[in-house]
């Protein structure tokens, strides 16, 4: 039988309250010599250096217990400007410093992808600056692209001269990528889509220096919102592989997490106690996309926090949990993650397709809305003649019943539009796909994106037709 | 901002971080005078008064009812504002309270 008594619990309350009341400062847990300075989940005091050292540790855990950093490893590390990523540059600094027998013995490149685009001009001016001296004062070698690259062949620079930010000045790419984010309807579809240009910037970048290595400063509080927000935008079948400590997407590169095991409370208060200043912001001040299915979960998961502390920790290790049987040839070419092909026996997925199809039909207020629709099914053939050679690739058919929930739809008119449409949504996951569909028009898409993802797509369609031939 | 101090005044430095100075007039450091009051000053009043003088946008991003909203950590010179009573907290003359959001859109 249980031997608590809840007035155990009465006494424990009061005295914690009588001791804030005076206002005594409490001890450090671990030295118990020191001030504490921060409370963790509660219950855990700590002092300023004991609490460094308890995160310098769980970085070189994570790291370690991948073994997968041999020595002289070239490591790209992704880096925003955000407060995660100030900190991972700060311990990967330490840790090249430290003495011999501790020293890390891989080399770290960064790789700087600009998003001020979206930050006021003002801002602009003043932090890009500060960001330049921090990536010449982390010592280490550096590259700087900008999210526009996707309509640059993802070109990037290796600059020396921290002053000079002449290649992150504003031009007609930077126009193309604004038009394509107002382009797209809703927040949630423009976070996702944000998220996922990132990776895929990180990935050919990586591809392009031969690099296989990469790292990201996503923190355990970030992972745990992506759990749930992964789940509630139909990529749950995606989860394990957007937590995963190595994510291994795609078969030659691999993306590690090593802030995975620290919160982003943690992170703000090592920053503070380091004085190292936080740079960028966070893609919701400046854009004010408050009114995402993603950003709705993070208040949610912060809500419950505040009652009760474990709340990260459960949800980022039942995401751990979740494993992903998938065939590795079928993959989303936008994000990389699995597809579901066999979806006979996923009743909510046909649902939910019903439902966009028939959703024109619902919402449908003026003329307008039906002149949009329509725009939207033609823009992609005119695209995709400007694709060389696609005339002449064989066309298939889509699957039966997608086919017959558009033939249903009277207002997409043109059936074979449609199916271009469709072509390359067959090539995208359940959770890209709901991008695209959030998109009044396809024109602003990078061409070379499409051109990849209808190529490979083609590649693959043949790889199947043949493979009964094939000894 | 200057610093003036006056002998019936109550000088502070309020700064923001992680994206909050954004709402702020997009500036990091305020050094602030409140009025005196017979009542003494907790943090509790303090966001109340951040709120009403301070404050440029959206307020809805920054408090929620008399604290400030979950995911942004207060800090009373450089320590975590959990040990020390959190809106409960009485101010002394030129603490320095930090507020940084960890809020970025999930």
């Amino acid at each position: 039988m249980c031997s608590i008594l809840e007035e155990d619990f009465m006494y424990e309350k009061s005295t914690i309250s009588q001791e804030l009341c005076k206002n005594i400062d409490v001890l450090c847990k671990k030295c118990l010599d020191n001030i504490a300075m921060i409370k963790l989940q509660k219950k855990h005091h700590y002092c300023k250096d004991c609490f460094v050292n308890i995160i310098t540790h769980k970085f070189r855990a994570t790291l370690g217990k991948t073994k997968l950093i041999k020595p002289d490893d070239k490591v790209l590390i992704a880096f925003t400007g955000n407060q995660s990523s100030i900190t991972l540059l700060h311990l990967l600094k330490l840790g090249v410093n430290e003495q011999i027998h501790k020293r890390f013995k891989f080399h770290p490149v960064i790789l700087f992808i600009d998003e001020s685009i979206f930050w006021p001009k003002e801002k602009r001016m003043v932090d890009l600056p500060k960001i330049m001296k921090a990536l010449k004062n982390s010592g280490f070698k550096y590259y700087i692209t900008k999210l526009s690259s996707i309509y640059d062949n993802y070109t990037f620079q290796d600059i020396n001269d921290v002053n000079d930010i002449s290649c992150l000045k504003e031009n007609e790419s930077d126009n193309k990528l604004l038009s394509l984010f107002h382009n797209i309807q809703s927040d949630t579809s423009k976070t996702d889509f944000l998220l996922r240009l990132r990776y895929q910037i990180q990935f050919k970048i990586a591809r392009i220096l031969n690099y296989n290595k990469i790292f990201t400063a996503e923190n355990t509080t970030d992972l745990s919102i992506r759990v749930l927000s992964n789940i509630s935008l139909g990529r749950g079948l995606q989860v394990s592989f957007d937590v995963a400590v190595c994510d291994q997407k795609i078969p030659d590169i691999y993306l590690i997490r090593p802030l995975r095991e620290i919160t982003s409370k943690e992170i703000v208060f090592y920053n503070v106690f380091n004085k190292i200043e936080s740079l960028a912001v966070p893609s919701i001040f400046p854009m004010m996309v408050y009114n995402s299915l993603q950003h709705e979960t993070e208040l949610f998961v912060y809500q419950l926090q505040e009652e009760f502390p474990s709340t990260v920790y459960s949800v980022f290790h039942i995401g751990e949990k979740l494993k992903t049987y998938a065939v590795k040839e079928n993959m989303c070419h936008w994000c990389h993650n699995p597809i579901l092909l066999d979806t006979s026996g996923v009743t909510c997925l046909k649902e939910s397709m019903v439902h966009i199809m028939s959703k024109y039909n619902w919402d449908k207020p003026d003329d307008k809305d039906d002149e949009e629709i329509t725009n939207k099914n033609f823009a992609l053939p005119s695209l995709l003649q400007r694709i060389p050679g696609y005339e002449n690739a064989k066309q298939r058919d889509i699957a039966e019943w997608i086919n017959g929930e558009i033939k249903k739809d009277t207002h997409c008119g043109n059936c074979i539009s449609n199916r271009m449409t469709q072509k390359l949504k067959q090539s995208l996951c359940y959770g890209c796909q709901h991008i695209l569909d959030d998109m009044k028009s396809l024109d602003y898409l990078p061409i070379g994106i499409l051109h990849e993802t209808v190529a490979e797509f083609q590649a693959n369609e043949l790889r199947k037709e043949i493979e009964d031939f094939l000894l | 901002m200057s610093k003036i101090c006056l002998s019936n005044s109550f000088p502070l430095t309020v700064q923001f971080g992680g994206g909050a100075e954004l709402l702020f007039n997009n500036t990091k450091k305020h050094d602030v005078i409140l009025p005196q009051k017979e009542n003494p000053w907790t943090l509790r009043l303090l966001i109340a008064w951040l709120k009403e003088n301070l404050l440029t946008e959206k307020p809805e991003l920054f408090v929620q009812g008399e604290s400030v909203r979950p995911g942004i950590l207060v800090l009373v010179n450089d320590q975590d504002w959990e040990l020390i009573g959190e809106l409960d907290y009485e101010l002394k003359e030129n603490d320095n309270v930090l507020f940084i959001s960890t809020l970025h859109g999930g």
